[in-house]
């Protein structure tokens, strides 16, 4: 075959992959009137291109390798089209309403107050975070080095979420009671599973 | 209907608007309260990429060897210890030849007393030359740990990777309309729009990327602390226990008698796995009866898998890394160095990692210019605040080569730690006492530039001295002279165009 020739059967995955991450990301970019009225057919069009695109990736490169130079590939396609994309001349030179409101929201922050709010985001969501992650560790849930490995992974992002929670919530004292009622919980399976 | 249409998908079905806008909130506080780390973070990170090619470039001169010859190692094992007469009980850590790195090297975990990290081998084992890569040391550990020791400083930078983290996450939750106006960049316009489209759109194509960076930055910041939390459940307290079944032993058990040479352990690894890739060797509790042996190594077939294999001193297997690992947690943790590091697919994947990171580092300063620019428009404007930034922004063109020049002497008796500080905090405080923002701006592109010039020029003095071939430039050279070129010119244009001087983010009245 001529494939065989000229590529190995992975690069011939590869860049099938990388044309159905960049046909997928170009299907975002289409004029949705000409295609359908829906954004939905476009979103589905986008996310199926997609898998068949990690699909292609894994398929000639392995998971892990696979995953990476997908999203590498992604990312590329991305910038790609908004280089082709670029508007030289904007017929509106002022803030869009949208654009403008958030702005406003990025100009309210004031420094003390985000920073006093990041720093008990960062102690309560930590410790937080790392109970939750104790407590699951605790659980007969797998083999204890699965739980630990899992515990590990997961905890970022649950203090991210956290975090967000504590320094975006315009109430302070509630995203913080939560957590100290989260925390009690988590104390409360630590300490029954060191019992019982 | 048509009107219902134009709404945007995301607002429409989105039920939390309050709560959308706390996350744009907690956006605009996060990146606050760490842009500058990030930005040092994601600029060191940028550079240190390239480490292997800063350390060809600070020592151009070093015996090249592709492979070991037979008891090479040994003869390199028993030089060290006359140069140590107390090497029992430390860490010895050597490099093997691999085909991107073909040298070996041979350190104690600490610096030599002339300031050196370890020598060269020949090949037949003899230590050469002392291995000086003062500035690729440097600009690793700004990355990993700020420059701080004891721990302190990869902590904070795993903190500063979960503070990334949110940003990415907040920025993302951030864009009700990110599919609508995934594709537009206006340019040349409204210099603000501009500026917001360039950080939205870095920041929407970019986040799979940084998301994965972010995630295996703080883990790999934060592992013993992460670790701590679950094992200290999951084991009863024992947290070494956990790390022991993780990644194998840390010491061993004190019975061998005779230990088995180190050349003739790696022959047999070499023999038994011929897919693999040896990188480097590393014992601990050296001479000593809880002497250990762990050798990390890389598969050939596609350059990212990892193994670790731990030996006792009598060269018993304790521990291997492929057969140990479990899930696909487990294995995962075992690829967070490389795919952090992007040490698996040459110096294309390095220049695309490197790329990311320029445009995070482009990222956090657009994100910063956009909120000094409305706080400005709202007449609370913070001059100092912005200055200082600038002085961050600009002035680590000068700050690095300092670095990088004070290295390439070794007779100087500075840090390069020190160097950084000294320059950093320098041109710092110039930046509060000079009032002229566009002033200060070009003075710190200038002062940029020549130190790049400056360091080229050196570097090859440096290298003419040792080489009588005056045609031996090295690559490296030619990058930091183009980017010297670029930044100079930027700042003559500014210099002598007051139009592109002033080119300031400026509010359009509010509509």
């Amino acid at each position: 075959m001529v494939t065989d020739i000229m590529f190995e059967q992975d690069d011939f995955g590869v860049i099938l992959g990388l044309l159905a991450n960049f046909v997928a990301i170009s299907f975002l970019n289409i004029e949705y009137r000409i295609i359908s009225q829906q954004v939905v057919f476009r979103i589905i069009s986008f996310i199926v291109l997609e898998f068949l695109s990690l699909y292609l990736m894994i398929g000639a490169l392995g998971p892990v390798l696979g995953v990476l130079v997908g999203v590498i590939g992604f990312c590329l396609s991305g910038f790609s089209l908004v280089i082709v994309n670029v508007d030289y001349r904007p017929k509106k030179p002022l803030l869009r309403r949208s654009a403008a409101k958030s702005v406003r929201l990025f100009s309210r922050t004031h420094i003390w107050r985000g920073s006093v709010r990041g720093l008990s985001a960062l102690v309560v969501a930590s410790l937080t975070a790392l109970l939750l992650s104790a407590a699951y560790a605790s659980l007969p849930l797998g083999t204890r080095l699965d739980r630990v490995v899992n515990g590990v992974l997961v905890t970022p992002f649950v203090w991210v979420a956290l975090g967000l929670w504590v320094i975006g919530d315009q109430h302070i004292r509630r995203p913080l009671l939560s957590m100290v009622v989260l925390c009690m919980f988590a104390g409360f399976i630590i300490f029954l599973r060191a019992f019982v | 209907m048509s009107r219902q249409l134009r709404k945007p998908v995301l607002a429409v079905i989105w039920p939390f608007r309050r709560w959308l806008a706390a996350i744009v909130a907690a956006h605009s506080a996060l990146g606050l309260l760490c842009g500058s780390f990030m930005y040092l973070v994601a600029l060191s990170g940028s550079v240190a990429l390239f480490s292997d090619e800063i350390r060809w470039w600070e020592q151009p001169f070093f015996p090249v060897m592709t492979s070991l010859k037979s008891g090479s190692i040994d003869v390199a094992v028993a030089d060290l210890s006359h140069q140590y007469p107390n090497l029992s009980h430390k860490l010895v850590l050597i490099h093997l030849p691999t085909s991107r790195e073909p040298y070996t090297t041979i350190a104690v975990g600490e610096h030599n007393a002339d300031g050196s990290k370890g020598w060269y081998i020949s090949a037949d084992g003899r230590l050469v030359a002392p291995v000086k890569h003062e500035f690729s040391e440097f600009i690793v550990a700004l990355h990993t740990s700020l420059i701080m020791e004891h721990g302190a400083g990869r902590m904070l930078v795993g903190i500063i990777g979960i503070a990334f983290l949110s940003l990415i996450m907040s920025g993302i939750l951030a864009q009700t309309q990110i599919f609508k106006n995934a594709f537009t960049l206006r340019v040349g316009g409204n210099i603000q729009l501009q500026a917001i489209d360039f950080h939205n759109r870095i920041g929407t194509w970019g986040a799979p990327f940084f998301l994965l960076m972010a995630l295996t930055g703080s883990i790999l910041g934060l592992f013993f602390v992460l670790l701590s939390a679950p094992a200290t459940t999951a084991y009863r307290g024992n947290i070494m226990q956990a790390f022991t079944e993780l990644a194998g032993p840390t010491s061993g058990h004190g019975l061998h008698t005779s230990p088995e040479p180190l050349s003739m352990l790696l022959h047999r690894i070499i023999i038994d796995e011929p897919e693999s890739e040896l990188k480097s060797a590393a014992i601990t509790n050296f001479g000593t009866i809880t002497e250990l042996i762990r050798i990390t190594g890389v598969s050939k077939n596609d350059g990212i898998t990892p193994m670790q294999i731990v030996f006792d001193g009598r060269g018993r297997k304790l521990f291997d890394s492929r057969i140990n690992n479990g899930g696909a947690s487990q294995r995962f943790l075992w690829f967070l160095q490389p795919i952090h590091y992007g040490s698996y697919g040459g110096l294309i994947i390095k220049t695309v990692y490197s790329l990311f990171g320029w445009g995070l580092c482009f990222m956090t300063s657009s994100g910063m210019r956009i909120w000094f620019a409305r706080r400005s428009n709202r007449g609370v404007a913070v001059p100092k605040l912005e200055r200082l930034w600038d002085s961050i922004l600009w002035g680590q063109a000068f700050s690095l080569c300092m670095v990088a020049i004070v290295a390439l002497f070794p007779d100087i008796k500075i840090t390069s730690g020190m160097t950084w500080l000294i320059t950093s905090i320098g041109l710092g405080a110039l930046s509060i006492m000079m009032r002229n923002r566009e002033r200060l701006m070009t003075f710190l592109m200038f002062m940029g530039s020549c130190a790049l010039f400056s360091t080229v020029i050196i570097h090859a003095i440096k290298i003419y001295r040792y080489s009588s071939i005056v045609c031996d430039i090295e690559i490296m050279d030619v990058i930091l002279l183009l980017i010297a070129l670029i930044m100079g010119a930027y700042a003559f244009i500014r210099c002598f165009s007051p139009l592109l001087a002033n080119k300031t983010l400026t509010c359009p009245p509010k509509m």
